[in-house]
């Protein structure tokens, strides 16, 4: 337990300087030295510093964090539960229910009210959940399973098409721009309602560790050891479903991080128990998405690249190298 | 050691979606009594183990465990009960061996799985008694099938049931592995009294270690033999049912009929 404690005091520390530079960086770049000053009382070297951190990079990088940890966590319950280590919540085309769900409402409807676009997409990401869990009793293997999410990702990438063929351009501007994905759309309202809702799941996930143990030697198993199978299944479903469209509906999809991070820990610390990879799979899926945020808002230049670019970038060979070493072992 | 009913079948049928596989099966198990179970592939043997597991719901009669209705259980508290050993072989499982073993405890603990000293001390016995020690920190995708097997098996004795019931527990192993498989089973029904239920084809064992055998035959019906009397009779060439073998009784086994 103590190594346990003494990794997560390492990741948080990691967590805490990546986040540190994650505000400083940026097409302004502001020196580490006028952050200290300003940790001291003093005022920043230039007047612009405090609204660029505090109305721009503070609010970009918790959203940051919390998309991360939740999209994270959310792949490892779902490697869990489908017993697959393949399944995360872009690779199942779970993320692009969740889009489907709001180009409905942005190219239809044209927007709406406050929480419209997390609900919408909390409608889509529970439509293609029911469908992969369906699905998973049918098919074992992973790789069948892994063509169904590319396949409903084709058929809402499909339906979305004839959506922006109908739509005018404005509105096809903001859904095209919102599906690039970014961390940086979300103000200090959004983040009042985005931070507590991932908080609490993530909270929630930690709390079914003993069930999602136990789920990891099937259901059977799990039955057999007194879990609820049935409940336990509905539970994971509605918090997988309600953390992979709230993180969509803020940030657009954002692929690979919630399959690949899980992976990244394990490779890490070689342990199964979800009491340890949860908060690790939280803190570790918050530093990855820090870094890609500060590899898309390229320090230097005066641009910001799309997240969702970075990210597959990084998690598509991932996942090539992941199936090579699965071939290799046989 | 006084015996004690620990499961009561009253005609209970089995089957899935409605449909049933057994009819009307009674029998008692008693503390101490190890069964085996056989019969062709696709005769129930399965769906019987997951129907007493209360994986899978009966399908109409009663089954009475510690005189208490099967159904009438949670299944955390079934869980204190009946440890089992299904036919999945874990090997895909990414658990280390002692994770694999430690969630034998899960019944006894709350929310957290904190577990407590007594808790370790009971996992470590379990694992020695299968003579796991040395595996607990290899993952189960490293071990062979029978050291896995012998995992799965110290996970079911951690969870400390009066009941053991095992679907083909020795169906991936190797001659030796089985025999010390039979042997352990034998010792823990002799000595800690626990009754345990196994399915199997391995007649040879099944006769040597069982009190009693229940026997699906072809035609789905159940019979309940004992084994001392099995061994004599010539009710062993109607149940092998093969023009390829003969029930030897002197020698006490199958032998096959080469030149036929």
């Amino acid at each position: 337990m103590n190594k346990t404690v003494y990794r997560i005091l390492l990741m948080t520390l990691l967590l805490v300087l990546i986040f540190i530079a994650d505000i400083l960086l940026g097409s302004v770049t502001i020196p580490l030295s006028d952050f200290f000053e300003y940790l001291k009382g003093n005022n920043w070297s230039h007047p612009s510093y405090e609204a660029i951190i505090f109305e721009y990079r503070l609010p970009k990088a918790l959203t940051a964090c919390f998309a991360g940890s939740a999209l994270a966590v959310s792949g490892l319950l779902m490697q869990s539960f489908f017993r697959n280590p393949l399944a995360g919540p872009y690779v199942l085309g779970i993320s692009s229910g969740a889009s489907l769900g709001v180009a409905l409402l942005l190219l239809l409807f044209s927007g709406g009210f406050l929480l419209s676009v997390p609900l919408a997409a909390c409608i889509g990401s529970l439509f293609v959940l029911i469908i992969m869990i369906w699905a998973s009793k049918r098919f074992r293997s992973s790789v069948s399973l892994l063509i169904l999410g590319l396949m409903i990702s084709y058929l809402t990438g499909a339906l979305v098409g004839v959506l922006q063929y109908f739509s005018r351009s404005e509105e096809i501007q903001s859904f095209v721009l919102w599906g690039l994905g970014s961390f940086a759309k979300t103000q200090w309202l959004d983040l009042q309602i985005m931070l507590p809702v991932l908080v609490l799941g993530l909270v929630f996930a930690y709390s079914r560790s003993k069930a999602l143990n136990s789920l990891l030697l099937g259901e059977s198993y799990a039955q057999s050891l007194g879990v609820s199978v049935k409940s336990i299944r509905r539970q994971l479903l509605y918090l997988v479903g309600i953390l992979v469209a709230w993180v969509t509906a803020y940030c657009g999809p954002i692929a690979f991080l919630g399959m690949a991070v899980p992976h990244l820990v394990r490779l890490w610390v070689e342990e199964s128990d979800h009491k340890i990879t949860i908060p690790l799979v939280a803190l570790t899926g918050a530093c990855i998405a820090l870094l890609c945020d500060m590899i898309a808002q390229a320090p230097g230049f005066d641009m910001v690249l799309p997240i969702n670019s970075i990210t597959s970038l990084f998690g598509a060979p991932f996942v090539i190298y992941y199936l090579l070493k699965k071939n290799r072992l046989g | 050691m006084d015996k004690k009913k620990y499961i009561a079948l009253k005609e209970v049928s089995v089957g899935y979606d409605g449909v049933s596989v057994l009819k009307d099966i009674s029998f008692d198990l008693y503390s101490g009594e190890l069964i085996c179970l056989l019969g062709a592939n696709g005769k129930g043997k399965s769906t019987l183990l997951k129907t007493l597991m209360g994986i899978l719901p009966r399908l109409s009669g009663e089954i009475l465990l510690k005189g208490k209705d099967l159904e009438a259980f949670s299944a955390e508290e079934k869980a204190k009960e009946m440890a089992v050993v299904l036919t999945d072989s874990l090997r895909d499982v990414t658990m280390k061996a002692k994770d694999v073993v430690a969630t034998g405890r899960y019944p006894y603990l709350s929310w957290n799985a904190k577990f407590k000293q007594e808790d370790e001390a009971i996992i470590e016995a379990s694992l020695s008694k299968v003579g796991a020690l040395e595996y607990v920190d290899r993952w189960m995708s490293g071990l062979s099938d029978g050291e896995r097997q012998r995992v799965i098996l110290a996970r079911a004795l951690a969870q400390e049931t009066d009941v053991l019931l095992l679907d083909e527990p020795t169906a991936f192993l190797d001659l030796a592995h089985t025999m010390e498989l039979a042997v352990l089973l034998k010792k823990l029904s002799r000595e800690e009294g626990k009754s345990i239920i196994m399915s199997t084809h391995d007649w040879t064992t099944a006769l040597q270690i069982a009190d009693r055998i229940f026997w699906i035959d072809e035609t789905s019906d159940f019979h309940i033999l004992e084994a001392e009397a099995l061994k004599n009779g010539g009710k062993m060439n109607e149940m092998l049912n093969s023009p390829f073998g003969k029930w030897n009784s002197d020698k006490g086994r199958f032998e096959l009929l080469i030149d036929h």
